[in-house]
């Protein structure tokens, strides 16, 4: 085998398993910190995308552009959603309702894209300013792929950042791991959590704008992407920051090499396969708390 | 005695407005025959189904008014002649290229809307369920698309299909290719094929990778893919990595243009390319612009195709839609003439009569724009024979030459040259 066809399937697994992670970051801290299950978290991507298409076909520009008024769309809303629907499920203290919430949130997202925007596939196909191929030697990439996994590595390395060196981080991180104590020493709970699921929405904004570039966007586009997030937060362990670009960058990988060795029919067949050994042998991720 | 002559009188008028208003209703109900319409008009596949309803509506106007000099059945009269000139109109439904809708919404125009027929259909998946469901409520189904080779495998009585099927289609690549060879003193041998894994992709590998067997090619990948995927990196690796001669993408609209992108974006450009359906979607080329130059395509129909009815039905549409009329028009625009022809044959719009007058359909070339002697189908045999398969049809292959769709075989009936091999990404 070909030594260029090895190097060319790891930088794709890289690329897309740095945009599985970018998907991902937002779902671990909302998880690992509200433990809520945040089925809704594909269709908040599909807004991102649909932002990152109306940008290009209505006004006829970049949809980068439209980069920063998604994220603090989706984080205003990520915000409101928690405050006004979520919040009151978690005081119920019933599971299921927990559960449920979400699902629901879902349902309602992906009837309310089929209803505005009907069913049908759209794609940027020639965005102004990314747009082309990279090719290095034999090894092949495209711009809107470069510039989503440089993204992504600059996103992470922010909100680590910001977990690891400020008040409020920190503040998440103990709310994560206690609540009741972290209440004791008079930490907001409430206010982190507000905090991270609007954190979690936004980040969205970043890598789903550029997305309708390289795929389309429908009002189902992002069911597989928030299963493979689901799969990386397991994998990483919920909270983790770093497990989740880790977890995102094997997945990509397992995907890759999985689909091209075993057959691309059952590439994403070796993605859960490894998902669940690893259960077996480590239950809460690489890095969980 | 008064009140018995006013009882009587009451009832005798009675009777009297029963029966004029029968006479009203069946008089009004005459007048138009409803035939239900099956197209996906949201959903991936959304900008053909709009293509196809295009085609549908302009026959209808067709068999409605008068077109003067149209050879088409039913273009010199208005209406249906043997019904007292009743209008047909299509109730049309949006299957969202989803086979479970299909199948309710089929079922709806069946038992709501008591129309007579069903017609038009474009993917195979949701063509299967809806026919099943006119089959079981015994109303004739006529599919002008729908190419796997097993919707007429089934022995269903009430299933018509005129579309060539994928048998027939793969023929005509082999044979296309062949001829190349021929032409070129040359020899193919590693064939490739990447297909959507429904009904349609599916059923068109087994097809291909028969007709590779038994010509004496080899299939060095065969790679299914979903339908709706939204990456095909590691299938357009794998492509490339085995070097085919030949290379057949197989699958609807989003797929076509995200093989072309994604093979462009992997520099992998086989010798031969050939596509089906999608690379046929009004969004393909100005998705893709240059970039879909040399790509062969299964052709159905083409606006210039020598038949002087294709032509002249080319022109109506051109000055109607502002466009040349292509493959997504063309195929379920024969259906509302098909079963125009069947009540009029059968003389009233009993389903059973319709469906024997279908049986003995017979449209000369003259009388159908599509490439062919014709449309009659195949009697009523048990599965694997088909049944109301349509022998009257014939096959081209297209080329997408500088951003336009043009007939490159058979050789004597091209309207460009054929570009061979599949030229470069730089050099397109």
């Amino acid at each position: 085998m070909d030594a260029t066809v090895i190097i060319q399937l790891f930088v794709s697994g890289l690329t897309v398993g740095l945009l599985y992670a970018l998907v991902a970051i937002g779902l671990t801290l909302i998880w690992g910190v509200t433990d809520i299950i945040n089925f809704a978290h594909g269709e908040f991507l599909v807004i991102a995308m649909y932002f990152g298409f109306f940008t290009y076909s209505l006004l006829g520009v970049s949809s980068i552009l439209a980069m920063p008024v998604a994220v603090v769309f989706l984080g205003v809303l990520g915000w409101i959603v928690y405050r006004y629907v979520i919040s009151r499920v978690l005081k119920s203290e019933n599971i299921l309702s927990q559960i449920v919430v979400t699902f629901g949130i879902s349902v309602f997202l992906q009837s309310l894209f089929l209803f505005l925007f009907t069913g049908d596939y759209r794609s940027v196909d020639n965005d102004p300013w990314i747009k082309g191929d990279v090719q290095v030697g034999g090894i092949f990439s495209s711009t809107p792929e470069v510039i989503t996994s440089i993204l992504s590595l600059v996103v992470i390395f922010f909100i680590n950042l910001f977990i690891k060196k400020t008040y409020t981080g920190k503040a998440i991180i103990a709310t994560s791991l206690d609540r009741e104590t972290a209440q004791l020493m008079g930490i907001n709970t409430e206010r982190m959590n507000s905090i991270t699921f609007a954190l979690g929405i936004a980040c969205l904004g970043v890598g789903g704008v550029v997305l309708p570039i390289t795929t389309h966007v429908s009002p189902y586009s992002g069911f597989l992407f928030a299963v493979l997030a689901f799969t990386i937060v397991a994998l990483g362990g919920f909270g983790s920051v770093v497990g989740t670009i880790l977890a995102g960058v094997i997945v990509g990988m397992i995907q890759t090499f999985g689909g091209f060795f075993v057959e691309p029919a059952y590439k994403y067949l070796c993605v859960f396969v490894l998902y669940l050994l690893v259960l077996m042998v480590r239950p809460k991720g690489i890095f969980g708390w | 005695m008064k009140s018995k002559m006013s009882c009587l009188t009451m009832v005798a008028l009675m009777c009297a407005i029963g029966i004029l208003n029968f006479g009203t209703v069946s008089y009004a109900q005459d007048k138009v025959i409803k035939v239900g319409g099956e197209l996906p008009l949201s959903g991936p596949t959304a900008p053909t189904g709009a293509l196809n309803k295009r085609g549908m509506d302009l026959a209808v106007d067709i068999i409605n008014n008068k077109y003067p000099g149209l050879t088409l059945p039913f273009a010199e009269t208005e209406g249906i002649p043997n019904l007292g000139g009743a209008k047909l109109e299509i109730v049309y439904v949006d299957d969202r290229g989803d086979p479970n809708v299909a199948l309710a919404e089929v079922e709806r125009l069946i038992q709501q809307e008591k129309v007579v027929a069903i017609i038009g259909g474009w993917q195979s998946s949701c063509i299967k369920t809806g026919s099943m469901v006119a089959e079981r409520l015994k109303t004739p189904y006529i599919s002008g698309a729908g190419s796997s080779v097993d919707l007429t495998k089934r022995g269903l009585r009430y299933y018509f299909r005129l579309i060539a099927h994928s048998g027939k289609v793969a023929r005509a690549y082999f044979d296309s290719l062949q001829a190349m060879e021929k032409r070129l003193g040359e020899k193919y041998k590693k064939v490739a094929v990447a297909y959507e894994n429904t009904e349609y992709g599916s059923v068109c590998n087994e097809q291909l990778e028969n007709e590779a067997k038994n010509r004496g090619y080899e299939i060095i990948a065969s790679i299914p893919f979903d339908s709706t995927a939204i990456s095909v990196n590691v299938e357009v690796q794998k492509i490339k990595a085995a070097k085919p001669d030949v290379f057949f993408q197989i699958g609807y609209d989003p797929d076509a243009i995200l093989f072309t992108k994604t093979m462009k974006k992997f520099g992998c450009t086989p010798p031969v390319w050939y596509g089906m359906a999608g690379y046929l979607s009004p969004k393909y080329i100005p998705s893709v612009g240059k970039d879909g130059n040399g790509v062969l395509i299964s052709g159905w129909f083409h606006p210039r195709f020598s038949k002087p009815v294709t032509q002249k039905v080319g022109e109506i549409y051109k000055k109607r839609y502002g466009k040349a009329m292509n493959i997504p028009v063309a195929l379920n625009f024969m259906t509302p003439f098909v079963i125009a022809d069947a009540i009029n044959r059968a003389g009233s719009t009993d389903k059973e009569a319709i469906r024997e007058a279908l049986e003995k359909t017979r449209f000369t070339a003259d009388q159908n724009i599509m490439p062919g002697p014709g449309i009659w189908f195949t009697p009523v045999q048990p599965p694997p024979k088909h049944t109301h398969d349509n022998e009257g049809v014939s096959m081209l292959v297209l080329q997408i030459i500088d951003q336009k769709v043009e007939v490159v075989w058979p050789f004597d009936g091209k309207t460009a040259e054929i570009i061979w091999p599949h030229p470069k990404w730089s050099e397109k």
